[in-house]
């Protein structure tokens, strides 16, 4: 069992994401905006972070890039984006996304990609 | 000036004549002196000589009388000291005696010192010794007898004789000095005469050299005066030898050179003055030459400067007049039948307009001119007397080929043309022709510049054209707005145009490469770049283009396209993209997902439930946003129709209202202070905005609370307010609140949902209807949306007065769920001045009347609510501060006698009644619940 962050602004994607990842029996915790992600990540230790690109307060890129290094090392990283753009992208992977997910996304999708990455 | 020698010199003569003078005043002086001094000698020797003699016999005189005294006191005292000075008398009177006898004396002075000699002798050697003998003896008787014997007569005679010789010798000095005084006198006379004389000697000498030197120069002064006169002048004293003579001879040679120099000059005077004469009248055609030669160069400078046409043909056909005087003269251009006339009379050019110029074509394309010498006409001939010949000449302008387009005319009087004339005119043709068509060819040029310019000027794009250098040659108005330069004619170095561009530009590096690939690079292909004013006003496309002229390049073109719009649009069309598809990808996510995880997985059934209900409203969600979208895209496309009609908005709110009469959280209310609502509008979208604008007060104000929708007039605008006491926007939200997708994002709305859409809707709406929308908001205080729209008829605002005793701005609130009833009703008591309050929930309309005690209330029995009409008017006669508020009831479907009784309800009225009825109860009721009958219930009567 793993200790999972999902940081999503949109209630019910999060309520989609929680249900996909509680069925795996996976421990998860959730954020509303950036601020709240940020503040969690800050605060305790997880295995995997589900975090969204386009949230207020704080976007999911801002949250990396405000995170320590060793957080990010410590952490698996998957991005959700609705903007799948190289540049973008490319930015995320530079402040330490290590996975990508575009919206719209499918269920199993992501839950193979937890499977293999836990 | 040459001097004669005098042989008589003035000046000699005079020295030698003065010192012959001098010298003889000299020597008469010294003579007259020299006698005068020994005159004088003499006399002084004279009396020296004679007072010594006086004094010698005075001397004498006295040695004697005392010797006597001495004998005389001896021979009376016998006193030997007698004795001894009678000694010394006589040793005294013998040194006198001597001294006396040594002067040159007179024969009776020598006699007399003789005998005084003779006596003493005696008298010392015989007489005294004897006498001394008595006085010896004492016998004085002796004595005295010898005394008197002679001695003594003796001695008195010889006193005597001396003292006369003494006066003898005083007289003598006496008359001695008288002798002297008179020649003194003498002398002095002697010596004044001759002073005299000098004086006149002198007198004499000046006056003769005087007369010898002032005659001749008065003499030389009249001839110098007459000489002045030009008189010839012969000067008398010209004859002497002297200096006088020398100069008055020069004087004369002076005055006969002098007017012999004259006469030379007047001489030479006269040459000069026939010179004078000769040049004047070579300056004179001189002159004339120059005029002719500048008009002739004026007339070079019109044809070489004058382009325009018209200013040209008049300056040169008044040059021709100017060069070749013409007493009439006419230059008519055939094809446009346009001239330039001098000298002639409008019937006379009317003539010539009209005559047929035919033959006169035909000739002069043969003959060089024609020159035609006739008799002039009576009116020619002017005030002439006799015959006068009129001269015509006529001559053709050609052009390069030869063709007549243009005849001169012109005509002297008594004054023939000259043949010179004649070729100087015809060849002046010839480049009149020449001036002619190069203006043609000028005004062509003009006008095709014009047209082009005027082209350039009214196209949207800035045009320049710039040189190989980049100077810029040519622009058009939109290039100079751009640059911000005013027009000049002259060219703008590249530096200055270019500087100015690039110091606006945002992208100045990329701007001055692009200018310098085109202005350095050989290329035909057209360029561009793209730009943006540091100002941030324009965006700008250039576009470069090399222009060649015969495969050589002239310049370039530059063409600023302004690109504002267009990148704005793209700009917004690729946020709008992206902002659609993040909104469209949230619910196709949940769609997808919950679907998805229905069907792959075992779920259960409240779970199964809870993932189709989400599906269903995100369904809705997409559905709707996508309509809200393609709503405002066919509004903003202008393609949406509207149905426009004559509206009143209090209808649409109440419509609003009931639409929202289940709303149980939020206390809705339509307060209505406006004496006008009617509008042009299309009632269903100005229901949509109103529609939009309470669900967003709903929905921003999740604790609940009031939502009011306010009417009033402004002007000649209906202003409505929705006000909610909701979240309240942030102030730096409010301005982008009406542009698409602008939701406030925190936490606080995340959750309301929405699509993004409805208030870039609402300004769509209310602008097309010609009003305006804005917020007023406070973060937690609530916020107020107000629209304008401007009213269907100008109405004026009624002055309307509330009924007497009742506060300005009284309200009354009608609780009924039948809106054209509740808008009658409204009508009403608004043109009496009240504040109308609608209320459909009854629940709400209890609190709001017990918050603000109105006049009073009308309510309608079947609101179809849980709390009826009859529930509503219990809880207010229950309450103290509302018992008193008198109560109409609109409709009574369900009479209740039980009920009737309860309140003491006198009559109701059922529907349907005529409206008015029920207004003009109410107002009844209102005005008499200001006295007895407090907290009346009126139904309306049935019949």
């Amino acid at each position: 069992m793993s200790h999972i962050l999902v940081a999503d602004d949109e209630e019910i994607l999060r309520m989609l994401i929680v249900d996909t990842l509680e069925d795996l029996g996976h421990d998860i915790e959730e954020a509303e905006d950036g601020g709240e992600a940020l503040q969690k990540l800050q605060e305790q230790s997880f295995d995997l972070v589900v975090l969204d690109y386009m949230m207020p307060e704080r976007t999911g890129l801002e949250v990396l890039q405000s995170l320590p290094d060793q957080i990010k090392e410590d952490t698996l990283i998957i991005m959700l984006t609705a903007k799948a753009q190289d540049a973008d992208r490319e930015a995320a992977l530079q402040a330490g996304a290590r996975y990508f997910v575009a919206k719209p996304f499918s269920p199993g999708e992501l839950e193979t990609l937890v499977k293999d990455v836990l | 000036m040459r001097f004669r020698p005098q042989t008589k010199s003035i000046r000699s003569e005079f020295l030698w004549k003065s010192a012959v003078y001098v010298l003889g005043i000299i020597i008469l002086g010294t003579l007259v002196t020299l006698f005068i001094l020994n005159n004088q000698q003499d006399h002084a020797e004279n009396q020296d000589y004679l007072l010594e003699k006086a004094e010698a016999a005075e001397d004498v005189e006295q040695s004697l009388q005392q010797l006597f005294y001495h004998v005389r006191a001896y021979y009376s005292f016998q006193n030997q000291t007698d004795l001894q000075n009678i000694n010394q008398d006589i040793r005294e009177l013998e040194t006198a005696l001597n001294t006396y006898q040594d002067l040159d004396l007179a024969p009776e002075e020598e006699s007399f010192a003789e005998s005084l000699d003779t006596f003493m002798d005696t008298y010392e050697n015989t007489n005294l010794p004897e006498a001394i003998a008595f006085v010896e003896a004492d016998d004085y008787e002796g004595l005295r007898t010898y005394a008197n014997q002679g001695t003594n007569q003796q001695i008195d005679s010889l006193i005597e004789e001396a003292s006369d010789l003494r006066e003898a010798v005083f007289t003598n000095l006496q008359e001695e000095y008288d002798t002297a005084m008179s020649e003194s006198n003498r002398n002095i006379v002697l010596a004044m005469g001759l002073g005299l004389l000098v004086f006149l000697t002198m007198l004499l000498g000046s006056q003769r050299l005087l007369s010898r030197l002032v005659v001749p120069i008065e003499e030389l002064t009249a001839a110098s005066d007459e000489l002045t006169k030009g008189n010839a002048v012969k000067v008398a004293a010209a004859s002497r030898d002297d200096e006088i003579g020398a100069l008055a001879r020069s004087f004369e040679t002076m005055s006969t050179t002098m007017r012999e120099n004259e006469e030379e000059l007047q001489a030479q005077n006269e040459e000069l003055q026939a010179q004078q004469e000769m040049l004047e009248d070579a300056l004179d055609q001189t002159e004339k030459e120059k005029n002719k030669i500048d008009r002739y160069s004026q007339l070079n400078q019109t044809m070489s400067t004058k382009l325009d046409k018209e200013a040209f043909l008049t300056s040169i056909f008044r040059y021709v007049n100017e060069l070749y005087p013409n007493d009439r003269s006419i230059l008519y251009l055939l094809e446009e039948n346009d001239y330039r006339a001098m000298g002639l009379t409008k019937q006379g050019i009317a003539q010539w307009k009209e005559a047929d110029k035919s033959s006169w074509i035909t000739r002069l394309k043969e003959e060089a001119h024609i020159h035609v010498t006739r008799e002039a006409t009576p009116e020619e001939k002017g005030i002439a007397d006799g015959a006068v010949q009129a001269h015509d000449y006529y001559t053709a302008v050609k052009d390069a080929n030869g063709t007549i387009f243009a005849l001169f005319a012109c005509t002297r009087f008594g004054y023939p043309y000259t043949e010179e004339d004649m070729e100087e005119i015809e060849s002046l043709m010839s480049h009149i022709a020449l001036g002619l068509e190069r203006s043609v060819v000028y005004e062509e040029i003009t006008r095709a510049r014009k047209l082009s310019q005027d082209i350039l000027d009214n196209v949207n794009e800035a045009i320049q054209f710039v040189d190989d250098d980049g100077a810029m040659l040519q622009n058009n108005d939109a290039m100079e707005e751009l640059l911000t330069y005013e027009n000049t004619a002259e060219a703008v170095p590249a530096e200055e145009w270019m500087g100015e561009m690039l110091h606006r530009a945002e992208e100045e590096q990329a701007l001055e490469a692009f200018y310098r690939a085109m202005l350095e690079q050989e290329t035909k292909e057209t360029l561009s770049q793209q730009f943006e004013l540091k100002d941030g006003s324009r965006v700008i496309t250039v576009y470069g283009t090399a222009v060649y002229n015969d495969d050589e390049r002239v310049g370039t073109v530059f063409v600023y396209r302004d690109m504002t719009r267009e990148h704005e649009l793209d700009k917004m069309k690729s946020e709008l993209v992206s902002t659609v598809s993040h909104e469209l990808r949230t619910p196709l996510s949940s769609v997808l997902g919950f679907t998805e995880l229905l069907l792959t997985k075992e779920l259960k059934p409240e779970r199964q439930k809870r993932y189709l209900s989400t599906i269903h409203k995100e369904a809705k969600r997409l559905t709707n946003l996508i309509n809200d979208f393609l709503d405002l895209q066919r509004m903003e496309a202008g393609s949406q129709p509207y149905q426009m009609e004559d509206l009143s908005m209090d209808a649409v709110a109440m419509d609003v209202i009931y639409q929202f009469k289940n709303e149980q959280k939020h206390r809705l209310s339509f307060v209505d202070q406006s004496y006008a609502a009617k509008v042009e509008g299309d009632r269903e979208r100005l229901y949509q905005v109103l529609t939009n604008l309470v669900s967003n007060a709903v929905k921003f104000s999740p604790e609940g609370g009031e939502v009011t929708i306010h009417f009033s007039n402004s002007g000649s605008d209906l202003l409505v307010a929705v006000e909610d006491e909701g979240l309240g926007i942030p102030p730096e939200a409010k301005d982008s609140l009406f542009n698409k997708f602008q939701r406030i994002d925190n936490s606080d709305r995340r959750n309301i949902g929405g699509t993004g859409l409805g208030l870039a809707i609402c300004r769509e709406i209310v602008e097309r209807h010609g009003g305006r929308i804005w917020v007023e908001s406070e973060t937690g205080q609530g916020s107020t949306f107000f629209f304008r729209l401007p009213l269907k008829h100008q109405q004026q605002a009624r002055t309307v007065t509330t009924p007497e005793g009742y506060p300005k701005g009284a309200s009354v609130v009608i609780v009924e769920d039948d809106t054209s009833l509740a808008l009658l009703l409204s009508e009403e008591l608004r043109s009496h001045g009240f504040r109308v309050i609608h209320h459909l929930n009854p629940e709400h309309a209890y609190r709001d009347i017990v918050r603000t005690v109105p006049a009073a209330v009308v309510v309608d029995l079947m609101l179809g609510e849980a709390t009826d009409g009859w529930d509503l008017i219990q809880r207010l006669k229950e309450e103290q501060t509302t018992n008193d508020i008198p109560i109409i009831i609109s409709s009574a479907l369900d009479r209740s006698d039980e009920k009737v009784q309860k309140y003491g309800i006198e009559q109701y009225l059922t529907k349907p009644y005529p409206p008015q009825d029920l207004s003009a109860a109410l107002l009844k009721s209102i005005q008499e619940s200001r006295g007895t009958e407090k907290g009346a219930i009126l139904f309306p009567d049935h019949q």
